[in-house]
């Protein structure tokens, strides 16, 4: 999606608004076409011509029509409000759309800071589009009365007033990409400085710790001074431009000055050349002011938010299970909502061989990985943090694509199946677990469609969430994530999970906010469950609790029951062992 | 240069920030803005004369003009040179408006950042972050543009005020009409601003709300990728959008409401003009001429109203002079210019009647304590009881309100900012990284000038106070000027200080402390080797990279940065870490640095039971010979320390070893996790032996009465199996049930007596102590200083640990863990632990003041019984294994 296209989409789809803006701009710009005449003939048959009477009729009409320019005015207002309202909401959906998908994607969000920065975006953007529409609308009406005018008044005059206003505006439109360029630097620059000042005061207390004071000063100065350098450059590239609208502005006072006598020698009268100073000074030149103002400022704002708002709202290019993207309502609860090449049968999970790495510069994180796990069978995985357990977690649910190897769910590749069949074949509770605004019945039975209250209670039961729950107010309750502890917030997703129909489940340190007692008996419940139970250790009780082990050491994997582990891998021993060997005496 | 002066002149500035403080600095900004605000006034003052004047000449020139016959007159030259004045003084008053209030604000913004720096973390307290964001950014932009807003305010008045005047002279009915055509457009714009804040707060209520909901969804990222429900989340994250859309419009609807009054304002004013002007005219009164300039005049005229609205910046720029005044009126951090004394190892701390005051509440009161060098101490205490604020006071973070912290003799506010950050490194619970990639992120830890490890290079001070002698003295007064005199020369020249000496430093390392040490050492020599003739800069950045990897590996780190994208060179912004590989590393930036002191603040809290038992090896293995000051709120890491400090309501309450403090419940109940979800119910399911077992067995270990709590287990879980109140249901629990191999046979540490349950004393006294309790892993070494001997001692005279220091470098001896004797060299507070009352405050003891004061510390939380010093059995045991 381009920049041009977002915004000839956005006027597109207010087709209504833009015809009404149109239409109530003739009323609005009413005043660019009949003051001049207004004044001139004013001047000339009624006050100089000693009846002022015509002269206060004129000045009536001319009353009148800045009456319609304001009714006008506001029915513009309104109509523009028409068009960047929607393009706004539009543009928060790109950056909520884009956000959210990315972030699923790449398992992360951005932070609360950068989420505030993009609604700001959205705003900035649908303020400055707001802005161009009206200046650009509002520079061709005024034009166009102008010339009415004019040409009403006496045609010769014309050239006097267009061709230096050519002049002016052909001067402004050279000087445009130099303008929009350092605006945009201005902008950018500004950014930088208030991104460097937060990151400074975020960082006080670790600047301070490793005294790098100094390196932080320069750093953060370097930003200051490219903003001030910035904004100088803009200011004298503003000062040049201000030649531009000498051109278009004042020259055509002057030569319709210098052309007033052989105007009054063709006839032209006092209210004629009055007229069109004034059409000029009143329409012209501010008409010319605000356009060069608006597009050079507010056009650049739009370009740059614009620009922002693609590059992090874009919709990323592929989703890792993107067999068919569904627009994905609730989850399916059973097998009528789609039909998948192949439904996965049971649940056994198969990686033969899978390699994965993030980068590739990296280390691969997993390498050469074969992993059978049995419908029915209880695994866990220890090793290390960050050795990428999670990795293998989420290579196993179909959320990342092997470099290298296969990963097949109940006999089927998980890359052939689509989002619906792929949750419908296996769940995964990450640590973080996500509860939302709504009631405790949808945050429950989430993965589940509408489970029946006697399903939620034997789940909320065997989980171990029934005092949660009734503190929570029931299933009907409103839930405020805010208002939850973690472990709390865990319980509601392993209730989740336990809900779902999927057979195979994962658990990637989904209890560890859980006191040892609540994780045992959690963990237990999804044992007994019908179906496969693998379980990213947090704690090493969980892999006391499972039938086999996998051990993850360097990226390099050992799997077994505890009794082979423990002769076979001595990452397991030494992380088993410590307890387990009395200290010999 | 003059800008650093007058920071630092805040020095002692008094936080009182008054309307005239704030016009100070306006004042001050206006003078050190140059020639730009005096060109902008003269252009801008003469723009608006000329302006004024123009209308005039244009009148009088249509007025020349249209009389028949007359050729291109004197009126015209006039009207065609003022034209060009107005347009000349235009350009340049932009120019100098912009450049001015840009040099203005970059001015005021670099002094703010210095302020900011130097003043350091003890200014978030007063100020929230965004708040001084703010400041610092847009409240320092409206600063610069105040004199802009003064000259334009005046400019703008004189066009205004001189065109009621000029039509006044043109005829005095002119100027009664414009003037009360204005007090009409007074009242529109005074209405309009009313409206548009009452509706703007639905608005504002609809775009947090979505906010709101997106971060809430964002935060679910990885279960909506697994549930594959995207445009799911996204619909609902949308869901406020109407909300939002109806009022945004009913904003708009305000907006032309007002657009529409303030818009027919001013031609209304321009027809009445013209009308009363038409009317003269056709009484002969005026000249078309004349005509044309009224009108003229009242558009001008009409500019009085954005003239207010300069003014009103000029406001807004005085209050924006306040905010900007408040912070840097706040004392910043003035630095002494002593250096440490040579000492090996160096790390004495002492803690001397410290007391802070956070929000007019007391965060630390009375705090006496010493910390011998190269030992590991924990502090432990409830939330609140000013566990972080004591580490933020150890290293100068903040400074006390009262009392002092001393470092090896030199209070840490005379030492100068160099010697300061070289000797202390700190690690973090919530580290904030800076830095362009993870190394640099790491390598930002190392001090300015690294550290020569073998102390050959530095003179040993003949006092306490650390006289400078030379040596590095040139290159000292540079850097050492810190943060004081930051500026961009400074930190160049700091920047290439450090390179120089990292040069040197590098051939000169040699034997290190602990096993990064070695490992920074090996790579010093390869570099010696290999590129010494070669530039010094290959070696140095080998050197340097050595030393990132080495800590990183320190900090269980090395292994998942090497799996990022770009492994060590990932910029920071392409590697989003998880809290606790964030955690790592902080951890990694803080043993990069290599000072003789390391402060842990609750810095392993987010890690896994394995990561958490990998560091806690490091820094009870390759990091010691560092005192080290650890915040912590697990159990396991309390036992393995060789002394804990137990801060309660700010004061320390106890301070002793874990297995000492252990007996009171007290003591016990801090290590109690939140276990509100415990589900003793839980037994009844099939599951029943394994929940038992699970909690309780392998942290049982961990506790206090286990031999290997010593060899360093950690287990994180040990707070939650040594507290849950169902395991204390006594040594009953123990993990027969335990469903792998047989557990070792050990007592729950709940069964540690209050009143003496069925197991063995935890806490058998000195002669005791079971030998066999070794774990055999762990060869120990004798102190050579037998415990009781530190009670007669003054540290001062004979550091504690001089003794021992000489073999903690070489050899595999044993690390501060078995010469921490430690606890004697602490003062005491006889009562402090009273349970009866609040602690009461108690004449301060330190014990190089008093001898005695050794023996009162062994009081035990319990009041006093224990009157001889209790050894947990594994210290006892190393002393008597060989």
């Amino acid at each position: 999606m381009t920049v041009p296209g977002v915004l000839r989409g956005a006027l597109g789809r207010q087709r209504r608004h833009v015809g009404r803006l149109l239409l109530w701009s003739f009323a609005e710009t009413a005043p660019s076409f009949v003051s001049g005449l207004a004044v001139a003939h004013a001047l000339d048959e009624g006050f100089a011509a000693g009846r002022p009477s015509v002269g206060f009729g004129w000045l009536c009409i001319l009353a009148g029509a800045w009456l319609a320019a304001a009714i006008g005015a506001r029915q513009v207002l309104l109509a523009i409000a028409g068009i960047v309202e929607p393009f706004r909401n539009d543009l928060l959906g790109l950056v909520v759309a884009g956000t959210l998908h990315r972030a699923a994607g790449s398992g992360r969000g951005p932070d609360t800071a950068a989420v505030a920065r993009l609604n700001r975006q959205a705003e900035l953007a649908r303020d400055a589009f707001a802005a161009v529409i009206a200046v650009v609308r509002s520079f061709v009406f005024s034009v166009t009365g102008v010339v009415l005018g004019v040409l009403a008044l006496m045609g010769s005059v014309l050239p006097l007033v267009l061709l230096p206003l050519a002049a002016g505006l052909a001067l402004f439109l050279m000087s445009l990409p130099a303008m929009a360029a350092r605006q945009r630097r201005a902008i950018l620059a500004e950014e930088g400085t208030a991104s460097s000042l937060a990151a400074m005061v975020d960082g006080l207390r670790d600047v301070r710790a490793c005294g790098a004071e100094g390196r932080v000063a320069a750093r953060v100065g370097r930003a200051v001074d490219e903003q001030a350098r910035a904004a100088t450059g803009l200011a004298r590239l503003t000062a040049v431009r201000t030649l531009s609208l000498a051109v278009g502005g004042w020259l055509p006072i002057l030569l319709v000055l210098a052309a007033t006598p052989s105007l009054v020698r063709e006839g032209a009268t006092a209210g004629v050349v009055l007229g069109t100073l004034t059409y000029i000074a009143q329409s012209l030149t501010p008409a010319l002011g605000s356009l060069v103002q608006g597009v050079g400022v507010n056009g650049v704002r739009l370009m740059v938010a614009l620009e922002r708002i693609l590059s992090t709202g874009a919709p990323p290019a592929a989703d890792p299970p993107a067999g068919g993207r569904h627009p994905a309502a609730a989850p399916p609860d059973g097998p009528r909502a789609g039909h998948p090449r192949r439904a996965p049968r049971g649940s056994l999970l198969r990686m033969r061989e899978v390699t994965f790495a993030y980068g590739l510069g990296a280390e691969p994180v997993v390498s050469g990985l074969d992993l059978t796990v049995r419908d029915g069978e209880h695994l866990a995985v220890v090793g290390p943090s960050g050795i990428g357990k999670s990795t293998v977690a989420a290579l196993a649910a179909g959320l990342l694509r092997p470099k290298e190897g296969r990963v097949l769910i109940g006999g089927v590749p998980v890359d052939l199946l689509d989002r619906a069949a792929l949750s419908r074949a296996r769940v995964l509770i990450p640590q973080e677990a996500y509860v939302f605004r709504g009631t405790l019945a949808e945050n429950l039975g989430y993965l589940a469609g509408s489970p029946g209250r006697r399903e939620l209670d034997a789940a909320v039961d065997a989980i171990g969430m029934t005092d949660l729950a009734a503190r929570l107010g029931g299933y009907a309750a409103e839930v405020d994530p805010g208002t939850l502890s973690s472990g709390e917030r865990q319980l509601v997703a392993l209730t989740r999970a336990y809900l779902s129909r999927a057979r195979l489940v994962l658990l990637d340190e989904a209890t560890c906010h859980l006191d040892p007692a609540a994780e045992a008996r959690a963990e237990e419940a999804f044992a007994r469950r019908d179906g496969t139970l693998i379980v990213i250790a947090h704690r090493l009780t969980s892999a006391l609790r499972a039938g086999r082990i996998l051990v993850m050491d360097g990226n390099r994997a050992v799997d077994g029951t505890h009794a082979e582990l423990v002769d076979a891998s001595p990452l397991y021993r030494d992380l088993m062992g410590r307890w387990e060997t009395p200290a010999p005496a | 240069m003059s800008d650093t002066q007058a920071a630092s002149g805040q020095v002692t500035g008094i936080p009182a920030a008054g309307r005239g403080t704030g016009d100070r600095l306006l004042g001050d900004v206006l003078r050190r803005s140059g020639a730009w605000p005096w060109v902008y006034a003269a252009t801008a003052l003469t723009g608006a004369v000329v302006e004024l004047l123009l209308p005039a000449a244009l009148g009088r020139a249509v007025d020349a003009l249209v009389t028949p016959g007359g050729g291109l007159g004197q009126a015209f030259v006039t009207c065609s040179i003022l034209i060009a004045a107005v347009v000349a003084c235009d350009a340049v008053a932009v120019l100098a408006a912009g450049a001015g209030s840009a040099q203005a604000a970059r001015a005021l913004r670099r002094r703010v950042v210095r302020h900011i720096l130097v003043t350091g973390p003890g200014l978030s307290r007063r100020f929230p972050a965004g708040d001084l964001v703010t400041r610092a950014g847009a409240n320092a932009d409206e600063v610069g543009t105040a004199p802009e807003s003064m000259i334009t305010a005046a400019a703008l008045l004189v066009p205004a005020g001189g065109a009621l005047i000029a039509l006044a002279l043109i005829d005095l009915w002119l100027a009664v009409a414009f003037a009360a055509g204005l007090a009409v457009i007074a009242l529109v714009l005074r209405a309009f601003l009313r409206e548009t804040t009452a509706v703007s707060s639905g608005y504002q209520e609809a775009q947090s709300d979505l906010a709101t909901r997106l971060i809430d969804a964002l935060s679910g990222a990885r279960t909506i990728a697994a549930a594959g429900t995207q445009d799911l989340e996204t619909r609902r994250v949308l869901t406020p959008l109407p909300r939002l859309y109806r009022h945004g419009m009913s904003l708009w609807r305000v907006n032309a409401r007002a657009g529409v009054q303030a818009a027919i304002v001013v031609p209304m004013l321009e027809i009445t003009v013209l009308g009363v002007g038409g009317f003269l005219l056709s009484g002969g009164h005026l000249t078309a001429g004349d005509l044309f300039a009224a009108a003229r005049y009242t558009v001008l005229g009409a500019g009085l109203a954005s003239a207010l609205g300069h003014l009103n910046r000029l406001a807004r720029a005085r209050s924006a002079a306040r905010r900007v005044t408040d912070v840097l009126t706040h004392p910043s951090t003035a630095y002494g210019d002593l250096r440490l004394p040579e000492r090996t190892p160096g790390g004495l701390l002492e803690f001397r009647g410290v007391g802070v005051c956070v929000d007019g509440r007391d965060a630390l009161r009375e705090v006496d304590l010493e910390i011998p060098a190269g030992t590991a101490v924990a502090v432990v205490g409830r939330s609140g009881s000013g566990k972080s604020t004591l580490a933020a006071v150890a290293g100068r973070l903040v400074d006390p309100d009262h009392g002092e912290v001393v470092l090896d003799g030199v209070p840490l506010r005379r030492l100068g900012h160099t010697a300061l950050r070289e000797a202390v490194a700190y690690a973090f619970e919530r580290p904030v990284l800076f830095g362009t990639s993870v190394a640099d992120a790491i390598a930002a830890g190392r001090p300015v000038t690294m550290r020569g490890e073998a102390g050959d290079r530095r003179p040993v001070p003949g006092t306490a106070g650390g006289q400078d002698t030379g040596g590095r003295g040139e290159a000292r007064s540079d850097a050492e000027g810190g943060p004081q005199a930051l500026s961009e020369r400074d930190a160049e020249g700091g920047r290439q200080a450090r390179s120089e000496r990292d040069a040197e430093s590098g051939r000169q390392a040699k034997s290190a402390r602990g096993a990064d040490g070695e490992r920074q050492a090996r790579s010093a020599r390869g570099a010696k080797s290999g590129a010494e003739e070669k530039s010094g800069g290959e070696a140095r950045r080998r050197r340097g990279a050595a030393i990132v990897r080495a800590a990183a590996a320190a900090a269980a780190a090395d292994s998942f940065i090497r799996r990022l994208p770009r492994g060590y060179d990932t910029a920071l912004d392409d590697a989003p870490m998880s809290g606790g590989e964030r955690q790592r590393i902080g951890l990694a930036r803080a043993f990069a640095h290599g000072g003789r002191v390391l402060i842990l603040d609750d810095a392993t809290s987010s890690l896994d039971t394995v990561t958490e038992h990998q560091v806690a090896r490091a820094l009870t293995e390759r990091l010691r010979g560092r005192t080290r000051l650890i915040v912590a709120h697990r159990a396991a890491t309390a036992s393995r320390a060789d002394l804990v400090v137990w801060l309660d309501g700010g004061r320390v309450r106890g301070r002793g070893t874990h297995d000492e403090l252990w007996k009171d419940p007290e003591y016990r109940a801090i290590f109690e996790i939140t276990a509100t979800q415990a589900v003793p119910e839980a037994t009844a399911g099939p599951a029943a032996p394994q929940v038992a077992a699970g909690p309780a067995a392998p942290e049982v270990a961990a506790g206090p009465a286990a031999p290997q709590v010593a060899a360093g287990a950690a287990a994180p879980q040990v707070a939650a199996g040594a507290a849950a109140p169902q395991v204390s249901a006594g040594p009953a629990v123990p993990a027969g049930s335990f469903p792998g191999p047989p557990p070792p046979v050990l007592e729950s540490p709940s069964a540690i007596p209050p009143s003496p349950g069925p197991v063995a004393d935890p806490l058998p006294p000195m002669d005791d102590a079971p030998p066999t309790a070794i774990p055999a892993r762990r060869p120990k070494v004798i102190p050579p200083l037998r415990r009781s001997r530190y009670g007669d001692r003054d540290i001062e005279d004979t550091p504690p640990l001089d003794v021992a220091a000489g073999a903690a470098g070489e050899t595999d001896a044993p690390g501060p863990g078995t010469r921490d004797a430690v606890l004697l060299a602490l003062g005491g507070r006889p009562g402090a632990a009273d349970e009866d009352g609040p602690p009461v405050k108690v004449a301060r003891c330190r014990r190089h003041r008093d001898p005695e004061t050794g023996e009162r510390f062994s009081q035990g939380p319990e009041g006093g019984a224990v009157n001889r010093k209790p050894v947990s059995p594994t210290r006892q045991g190393l002393r008597e294994a060989p």
